[in-house]
């Protein structure tokens, strides 16, 4: 509809038309340099006025022209000076053809012929006439009657021709009247040519002609030169034109379809270039007109509407992809099962309440268009626990909350149904910037409670919950939304455009990119990850520092550089490691040889394979089933460690076995003795049977204890080497404090394990070896004492130090708060820490003497 | 009171293994005190030392291990007394520690009850 609207109106304005002309007239001027044609006509330009022409001297200029015999004189306009009897004169001496516009002597004169105004094309004359109709009779005019006179040619029928104006003004040779008067004509210039007295009246402007404004005869002479030399511009017959746009329009709608997107603007600039070149040669060469400006307007619409329905397709593409994409990673997040069920809701609040050791809690949900809270989930309380004045968000406690921005302690109560011992919080939920509800708990009070680690445990389950109260909210919108659509309509509100939904979309992906780089970066294993193509996508800081530390920049190395430069092996064989696991999609493990870095480690190397489906849904098939190359730096020392453990526990633990052979074994001897009573002989056969059925339990034990994972973080308690433990945490201690002090602990020969975590019974040694360094006198000694009796063992840890007042140590250790002191902190955990293994701490403290800390842990025993 | 029967101390945390070692050398007619760690038996070696022919000690104890009491005898009392040390640490490293600290023979758990005799008795004769 609006391409033919568009058409209409151009038609109708004659754009096509007019920019045609304006493109001729271009053409025109840019051929004015144009040389190859040869003039058939001299003009003589007489200015009357200034001339002062007189009968006599019109006569001598004649004369003077006729002498050089010239083909046939012409003057434009009949001189005002001239009478019937001169010109009859004139008529006789010369040949001599005059133009006149009083229709009266064309019938009184032979050679008195019309002087015709050419015919106005748009603005500009381009045309002349042959004929002009006078009082219905038809008569040729100057240039026409001229050149029917004095050309063998026939005179070509129509009535206008476009004059040619190839050559420019230089074409054609002019002269003035006073030249010729003072007898400045040459031969060359008049022989056989037709003389145009070109004759300059007062009243008759220039007239607008392609070549810019040109006098009368100028344009007269023209034209009459057009004629003599039969090169008139020929314009291309109205069915050739729409052969040539259907053609056009031909080639380039399978130029379009063949050729690939980014070379289109090219072929059609080609396109467009070639019909110029083209046009303008058959302009030059053949005085064609192909109508130039028709053709290119074909070209540019269609390189217009090209340009149009390929970005409405791409845009219909990246629409529908866009949609597509929102809607599958929406199907990731809004799980309908989970949002439309309390069930999920129980298991969080079970879980955090487990986790953390909660008393009670509550999930709180904002009301949407209301200022009130609304319960999700509770766990031994409900929100009637809430007095009423106490569930509008916009006042306190909330708003405290929201200001803090994290969890707060609520000194007054807030969930009714707790009792004095417990301590109750509120945790605003937030998530993408607006508050989505609340979290209120209460804890047990508890001497050891470290509030600081409790509350960043609360906030990381916080920001979860934030997030799934968000979707929450954002299911509930939209199956509010399905469900009514009368209201929709009502509201206004329709689906949420495709850019709405994509900005959603990849919000949530950069959340979700967010914590997947958290995550990485949050990785105890030093991971980098690469491409198919071996380009580094993501460094965690583990690895970014370890690389750093061996002055190896990540970002600029490939896959192939890393396994090269960590492990010393060729480039060929990182290659092939790489090939490997592309096309085995496994993993490999590459042993660690770097000078500059320390050994036990191993570095991992294993495909990411893809397992999305979606892309093979979408009927597109996803070449590469590996989606990146994943390398980890394994620190193999600590699974030595856990082994050297677990050996030392089996030695241990032979030990105690080798013990009990030996009571089986000689209770075996001496039974077989024959000066034992039998009384006897029966107790030995007693005790063979208890230590058999002891040598099998303790079996048992022993395989359960070695089987035991001690990397995780759940197995409090194991046989550990304290000694080792201990000789470490002096070493770093020693390492962190640049005091000079001694320490040398003395150990007994034989040392029983100690049931403890092997980590943490170092963190445990370094926060008391640190207290006391820093407490320390310069140049003093730590003594460290350890004993051991038939179920513990007993260290005392004492130095030569200041000391600190003993209520601030006791303080120090039993205060909730968090203590501005990190070695105190630390102290604090340790002592704890003992409590959980089951051991006992003490702690003395005198000011000018220094501390004492004394500890138990339980010896290892089966 | 001193009789003809050679005295023997058996220091041994395993109370079980420490009865029968007891009983064994019982009715091979020697005369046995027990203790079940060093501090105890040094208690006791502190006094009557001079009565004892041979002591029998383990290694690993509570308290007071076996090197400690070892040491004692050696260094601090400068006995001569024979010492055969019963050792559940099978490496020769913990052996050759033994014996250059004065040990007259190390016997490896698990105990053989005929070779505890054969190597109690040989020292004994010597």
């Amino acid at each position: 509809m609006s391409i033919v609207l568009v058409v209409s109106l151009s038609m109708f304005f004659e754009v096509f038309n007019r920019f045609d002309r304006w493109i001729y007239d271009e053409a025109t001027i840019a051929a004015q340099f144009y040389g190859s044609l040869s003039p058939e006509v001299l003009l003589v330009e007489v200015d009357t006025d200034y001339e002062g022409l007189s009968v006599s001297n019109w006569f001598s200029l004649l004369e003077q022209i006729h002498k050089y015999e010239p083909r046939a004189i012409a003057i434009n306009i009949l001189p005002w000076n001239w009478n019937s009897k001169d010109i009859n004169l004139a008529s006789e001496r010369f040949p001599l053809t005059i133009g006149s516009t009083h229709p009266d002597l064309y019938a009184e004169f032979e050679n008195i012929v019309f002087s015709a105004i050419p015919p106005l094309d748009g603005k500009v004359y381009r045309q002349q006439r042959r004929h002009e109709l006078v009082n219905g009779k038809k008569y040729p005019v100057l240039e026409s009657a001229i050149y029917r006179k004095n050309s063998a040619g026939d005179n070509p029928d129509g009535e206008n021709f476009y004059i040619n104006f190839i050559g420019g003004p230089g074409r054609l040779p002019v002269v003035s009247g006073r030249r010729v008067l003072d007898g400045g004509l040459v031969e060359s210039l008049v022989k056989d040519k037709v003389v145009l007295v070109g004759v300059k009246v007062p009243l008759m402007m220039d007239i607008p002609s392609p070549l810019g404004m040109m006098p009368y005869a100028h344009y007269q002479a023209y034209a009459l030169d057009t004629l003599l030399n039969q090169n008139a511009i020929q314009i291309a017959a109205l069915w050739i034109i729409i052969l040539l746009v259907a053609l056009l329009v031909l080639a380039m709608l399978l130029a379009v379809l063949k050729i690939p997107d980014r070379y289109q603007l090219l072929v059609i600039s080609g396109f467009i270039i070639s019909t110029l070149l083209v046009t303008y040669s058959s302009f030059l060469i053949f005085n064609y007109w192909m109508m130039t400006g028709y053709l290119l307007i074909t070209e540019g619409s269609i390189l217009i509407a090209l340009l149009f329905l390929r970005n409405r397709q791409n845009q219909q593409a990246l629409q529908s992809m866009a949609l597509n994409s929102a809607a599958r990673i929406e199907s990731h997040w809004l799980s309908e099962s989970f949002y439309s069920s309390d069930v999920h809701w129980n298991h969080i609040a079970n879980m955090v309440t487990q986790t953390l050791s909660l008393e009670r809690t509550i999930f709180l949900e904002r009301v949407e268009n209301d200022h009130r809270v609304r319960e999700i989930k509770a766990l031994n309380c409900s929100l009637e626990d809430v007095s009423e004045m106490r569930r509008d968000y916009q006042r306190t406690p909330y708003t405290t909350a929201i200001e803090q921005g994290g969890a707060i302690k609520l000194k007054h109560t807030y969930l009714e149904a707790s009792t004095d011992d417990e301590v109750q919080y509120l945790v605003p939920l937030s998530f993408a910037g607006s508050i989505q509800g609340f979290w209120a708990f209460t804890i047990k009070h508890d001497s050891r409670l470290d509030e600081n680690k409790l509350i960043d445990a609360v906030e990381q389950f916080a920001m979860q919950i934030s997030e799934l109260l968000y979707h929450r909210a954002e299911w509930e919108k939209n199956q509010q939304s399905q469900r009514s659509l009368a209201v929709k309509l009502m509201q206004m509100k329709f689906e949420e455009s495709a850019y709405e939904s994509i900005n959603r979309s990849i919000n949530f992906l950069t959340h979700r990119l967010s914590v997947m780089e958290t995550l990485m970066d949050g990785l105890e294993t030093s991971a980098i990850l690469y491409d198919l193509f071996g380009r580094v996508v993501h460094v965690n800081k583990s690895m970014s520092r370890m690389l750093t530390n061996i002055h190896l920049i990540p970002y600029s190395m490939t896959a192939v550089d890393l396994i090269v430069k960590l492990s010393g092996c060729s480039m060929i064989e990182a290659r092939n490691y790489l090939s490997y696991l592309i096309l085995e999609q496994g993993f490999i493990n590459v042993p660690i040889k770097n000078d500059d870095m320390k050994s036990g480690y191993m570095l991992m190397i294993s495909a990411l394979k893809n397992t999305e489906e979606a892309d093979v849904a979408d009927g597109e098939i996803n070449p590469f089933e590996i989606t990146g190359i994943l390398c980890e730096l394994i620190d193999m020392s600590q699974i030595r460690e856990v082994y050297s453990q677990k050996e030392k526990v089996v030695e241990h633990m032979s030990g105690w076995l080798r013990n009990d052979l030996s009571s089986i074994s000689m209770a075996c001897d001496l039974s077989q003795d024959e000066r034992i009573s039998a009384e006897k002989r029966s107790q030995l056969l007693q005790i063979i049977k208890n230590k058999v059925t002891e040598l099998g339990n303790n079996f048992e034990q022993v395989n359960s204890i070695v089987q035991q994972d001690m990397s995780s973080k759940l197995t409090s308690q194991y046989p550990v080497d304290y000694i080792e433990s201990l000789q470490m945490a002096i070493s770093e201690s020693k390492k962190s404090h640049n005091k000079s002090i001694t320490i040398n602990p003395v150990i007994p020969f034989c040392s029983p394990l100690v049931m403890a975590a092997p980590k943490e019974l170092r963190q445990v040694f370094n926060a008391i070896i640190g207290v006391l360094i820093s407490d320390a006198l310069e140049d003093s000694e730590i003594e460290v004492k350890i004993k051991c009796d038939a179920k513990q063992m007993q260290f005392e840890f004492k130095n030569q130090g200041f000391g600190i007042p003993q209520d601030q140590l006791q303080s120090y250790l039993q205060s909730h708060d968090s203590l501005d002191s990190n070695e105190f902190q630390s102290l604090r955990l340790a002592s704890h820490q003992i409590y959980n293994w089951g051991g006992e701490f003490t702690a003395n403290s005198q000011i000018g003497e220094g501390m004492i800390f004394n500890f138990s842990l339980q010896s290892f025993k089966l | 009171m001193k009789n003809n029967k050679k005295h023997i101390v058996i220091i041994e945390d395993d109370p079980v293994l420490r009865e029968l070692t007891q009983m064994a050398f019982v009715v091979e007619g020697f005369e046995v005190d027990m203790f079940e760690d060093g501090e105890k038996g040094i208690a006791y070696l502190e006094n009557d030392l001079a009565s004892v022919d041979l002591v029998l000690l383990d290694i690993l104890m509570p308290v007071l291990d076996g090197v400690h009491v070892l040491n004692w005898l050696r260094k601090t009392r400068q006995s001569s007394v024979n010492v055969v040390v019963m050792t559940a640490m099978i490496d020769d490293v913990t052996e050759q520690k033994m014996l250059s600290a004065g040990a007259n023979n190390v016997i490896k758990k698990p105990l053989d009850m005929n070779i505890l005799l054969t190597t109690t008795k040989a020292l004994l004769n010597n």
